[in-house]
């Protein structure tokens, strides 16, 4: 039970972490000094959206019917569909589905980045060394579920959540971070999504319920996430530059939950503007989490590679990435849901994504295209596993468009087809024993979703 | 957060020491002004840090075999508790489902120090020439998540939020703040212990860290009220005031649900420069909360009201003297607890219904003793120190033939530290805490006679926390 729920609530809040990584992509004006003092600087940075969202399609699907009754008239076993009362798992979960299966809701909600209320405090404490502290506080514009008076987590109360709370130094010789901050796995593909996809949109909503939503994060796109740690980054050596260090671990609830060692983050970068007109940025990145099953000696470990280039040619935005690695999760790294490993052998999965993300922007208007994919393997144990029918791929496609009316206001519109395919249960019946038997040929016709998201608002920031 | 800026700038006021008490006296620059209009001053302080903590030991003991070897039957106090989980301390040190094959505990964590990350914002006016008011709100967080679940929300608490009225006459400060007993052995692990560091972290789950506290130090906790506070007279000040009442079982009124009074909390300290550049602060500190139950009689089933009292004494004394810094503290109390003063723990009293005597829970509240030594040396910017302290429970009459419980018996702290101040706002700190739990051991029962004829050996439990990071405080 506690798995169950430890699933469903991480799944859920899942959501509202993964943009986070995005603040530190935002433009350096964004940050407003509002006094200084004893060698003292206090900013403070932050938005506010609110965005329309309309959803049309199917619910999450009912498992495929299983006809192979038995020759005694024994019913067929009967399977799950991955993600079904689990969202941020697979497909789009939700409550609002009508007797024929379908979907259709409007929301007033938060977009690709929630409310943020961020301050800090800078000085200068040395010839070359500036220190920061840095806290920011999220909300969002909607309730839990619907419901007037919840909160994340359900709880009774609303409150911020600090995603950010960290010191940095920063000199000649680069900077290290240390305290709660962007992850750096999947930087490079949240960071395309933002700039050139959903910085002032919406996209894919991660969940109904709640939570600042997705853009192409979940289909394509990873979200590093925020974590405790501790980075360094080199200074730039002619664009090149390094960042990595290590943080707090994750426990994989349900199965690896016993995590001892601190996980390795890093990544290579070239970060070049060659004309004021023409910008090019490549990232690699990769992460490794040893893991272990409590109170036994199994280990094993959660690794993951990413990387991905983004270039500015005139009016031209491109960007492209790629990220594949065991037990990653679908939306974030190192995420706790019920598609990381098979929950009876406890074997990791592995996980594939591609997105590419295009824009022109003339002035004021921003006009973006984009289309991404994740791919969740399957085990032999899955294929055999006549209980459940696996997450296979989450595919989104995205159109918006994006009007700059002043430097701290933008309005905009956005449209996101979001389709997830299951592999199918295999196809079974009873033997004489009452066993499940797996029938040879294909599985059960596999289950598929597609939903429809438009969305409308407006951002303001500062 | 406000208590330790007060704590800091008191040390500024000392005097200029030459290099040796440069550890406080810099931190005089701890709030930064970021308005001043019309009588008005707005005003901004906080800390950010990070730390690298890494734990071996064992892991939460198991329950002693009997002595034929048969298995055991008892429940080893704490384990039961949900509290660790949520981030909140009990008695033991429960990992958050990170032992081994062997019950043992290693663990690399990524946490908040023993102050967490903090915001503090204050708005002053002098509203005469005599008088000012200050109203302050400080809002915590930790940097990590509960549970190494990297997807849990991280909640803001506001743990302070008050107005303080100063004058010639004193002050009065009324709202969310720090309570008097335990707050000077509190201040001294703050100033010489683990301002800067980790010490002990609270749980395994969830921070900020405890230092000291639950092994000697009692932390003074957090609550509404309002307190008084006398002009200084050659140092010595009287504190006074009243506290919303805490209870500790709010759902069950067979167990202490009702408190209908507030807790009146006070303290004497005496606060005086030693020479040029010494520091000499004594404080003695008390509380008394009347509480109530339901008592309901097995046999007939009628119900009664029953009265008790929560009390607890503290004090102790700090000495600044060159480079050398000494601090010495103890408590006592009935119901008070080993972390901080009246604490939700599974030690306050017998209520353990999974681990009830054969006549049921009696709710007899326990008492608790604290004691706690800290020693610390300044060189410039450089600050090392070393401290003990112990947390013990008594055990009560019935706790001696319930053969179903093994009470906490102490919680034990060794710490060593050093602390270098990279500048005036930035301290990187490096840390050692051995924390040592001992339990009393299940008694053996007759089960004939029903009387006690021994007990088992005592559990226990030692881990080993190391820890290394930086503060950046203004």
């Amino acid at each position: 039970m506690r798995i169950q729920s430890s699933l469903v609530r991480s799944g859920i809040l899942c959501g509202l972490s993964l943009v986070a990584c995005l603040l530190e992509t935002r433009p350096a004006a964004a940050e407003v000094t509002l006094a200084e003092s004893n060698g003292f600087s206090f900013f403070v940075d932050g938005r506010i959206n609110v965005f329309l969202s309309q959803g049309v399609g199917d619910d999450f699907p009912q498992p495929t019917p299983n006809l192979n009754v038995t020759p005694t008239g024994l019913p067929p076993p009967g399977h799950t569909v991955v993600g079904s009362g689990q969202p941020f798992t697979a497909g789009y979960s939700s409550d609002q589905g009508n007797a024929s299966g379908k979907y259709s809701a409007m929301r007033i909600r938060s977009g690709f980045l929630g409310s943020i209320l961020a301050m800090g405090v800078k000085k200068q404490i040395s010839e070359t060394t500036t220190a920061k502290g840095y806290v920011s506080l999220w909300g969002t514009a909607q309730a839990f579920a619907r419901d007037r008076v919840q909160d994340f987590g359900q709880s009774t109360s609303k409150s911020f959540d600090v995603r950010e709370g960290f010191v940095q130094f920063e000199g000649p010789w680069g900077s290290v971070t240390a305290g709660r901050q962007n992850g750096i796995f999947g930087g490079i593909s949240t960071e395309i999504d933002f700039l050139y996809g959903h910085n002032y949109g919406l996209g894919l909503p991660c969940v109904d319920n709640y939570f600042p939503t997705c853009g192409h994060i979940g289909t394509g796109a990873l979200g590093p996430g925020t974590a405790p740690g501790f980075i360094y980054a080199t200074p730039s050596l002619a664009g090149l530059k390094f960042r990595g260090g290590f943080y707090d671990p994750v426990r994989l609830l349900g199965g690896w939950e016993r995590v001892s060692y601190v996980r390795p983050e890093g990544a290579l970068l070239f970060e070049q503007r060659f004309s004021p007109a023409f910008l090019l940025k490549a990232q690699v990145e990769g992460m490794y989490q040893p893991m272990a099953i409590l109170g036994a000696d199994r280990t094993d470990a959660v690794w993951g590679v990413s990387g991905g280039a983004r270039l500015e040619a005139g009016p031209l935005r491109l960007g492209a990435s790629a990220f594949h690695g065991k037990g990653l999760g679908v939306y974030v790294a190192l995420q706790n849901s019920g598609s990381m490993f098979n929950q009876t052998t406890k074997n990791f999965r592995t996980f594939t994504g591609v997105y590419a993300q295009s824009a022109l922007v003339f002035g004021p208007l921003q006009v973006s295209l984009g289309a991404g994919r994740v791919l969740d393997s399957q085990l032999e144990e899955d294929k055999i596993d006549a209980s459940t029918s696996g997450l296979k791929s989450q595919l989104g496609a995205s159109l918006a468009v994006y009007y700059r009316l002043t430097d701290n206001l933008v309005i905009g519109a956005d449209y996101f087809r979001f389709q997830t395919d299951w592999w199918g249960a295999p196809n079974s019946t009873l033997d004489d024993m009452g066993n499940i038997a797996i029938l040879p040929g294909p599985p059960l016709t596999p289950e598929k979703q597609v939903i429809h998201f438009i969305n409308t608002g407006a951002t303001f920031h500062w | 957060m406000n208590i330790l800026n007060k704590l800091k700038s008191n040390g500024a006021c000392l005097g200029l020491w030459v290099a040796g008490s440069v550890l406080w006296s810099r931190n005089a620059a701890a709030e930064v002004t970021l308005f001043e209009k019309d009588n008005w001053t707005f005003s901004f302080d906080g800390r950010v840090n990070a730390f690298l903590t890494v734990g071996q030991g064992n892991d939460f003991p198991l329950p002693m075999p009997q002595a034929d070897g048969g298995m055991s039957t008892h429940t080893v106090m704490g384990r039961n508790s949900p509290r660790p989980g949520q981030g909140v301390g009990d008695v033991g040190w429960p990992s958050a489902y990170q032992q081994d094959v062997d019950n043992k505990y290693f663990a690399m964590r990524i946490r908040s120090g023993m102050y967490g990350n903090i915001l503090g914002f204050a708005l002053t006016k002098k509203i005469n020439e005599t008088t000012t008011i200050r109203g302050y709100v400080s809002v915590w967080s930790t940097i990590e998540s509960l549970g190494r679940d990297k997807w849990f929300p991280i909640i803001a608490e506001a743990r302070e939020g008050y107005l303080t009225a100063a004058g010639t006459w004193g002050s009065v400060t009324a709202g969310r703040m720090l309570g008097r007993v335990g707050r000077t052995s509190y201040e001294i692990d703050t100033m010489y212990g683990h301002g800067y560091g980790v010490g002990l972290p609270c749980t395994d789950s969830l921070g900020p860290a405890c230092g000291h506290i639950g092994t000697g130090v009692l932390h003074p906790g957090y609550s509404a009220g309002i307190s008084y506070s006398s002009p200084s007279l050659s140092g010595l000040q009287i504190h006074a005031g009243v506290y919303d009442p805490i209870v500790f079982s709010p759902s069950s009124p067979d167990d202490w649900s009702h408190a209908s009074f507030v807790r009146p909390e006070g303290a004497i300290t005496f606060d005086t420069p030693l020479g040029e550049t010494g520091k000499l602060k004594i404080g003695v500190e008390g509380l008394y909360q009347p509480i109530g139950r339901i008592k309901t009689d097995l046999m007939t089933m009628e119900k009664t009201n029953e009265k008790s009292a929560v009390w607890g004494a503290s004090g102790g004394a700090r000495v600044e003297l060159g480079p050398a810094r000494i601090g010495l503290s103890g408590f006592r109390g009935k119901g008070l607890g080993l972390g901080y003063a009246l604490q939700r723990s599974v030690a306050i009293a017998d209520n353990d219904s999974g681990a009830a005597p054969p006549g049921g829970v009696t709710y007899e509240l326990r008492t608790f003793t604290g004691f706690y030594g800290q020693l610390a040396f300044v060189f410039g910017d450089f600050q090392i120190g070393a401290g003990y302290g112990k947390g013990m429970v008594d055990q009560l009459e019935i706790d001696k033939s319930n053969a179903a419980l093994s009470v906490i018996q102490s919680q034990t702290g060794i710490s060593a530290s050093a602390y270098y101040h990279v500048t005036d706002s930035v301290v990187l700190g490096l840390d050692y805490f051995r924390y040592t739990a001992n339990w009393y051991g299940a008694p053996l029962v007759d089960m004939t006679t029903m009387q006690p004829t021994g007990k088992l050996p005592g559990e226990q439990q030692n881990l080993n926390f190391v820890s290394a990071g930086v503060t950046y405080h203004w």
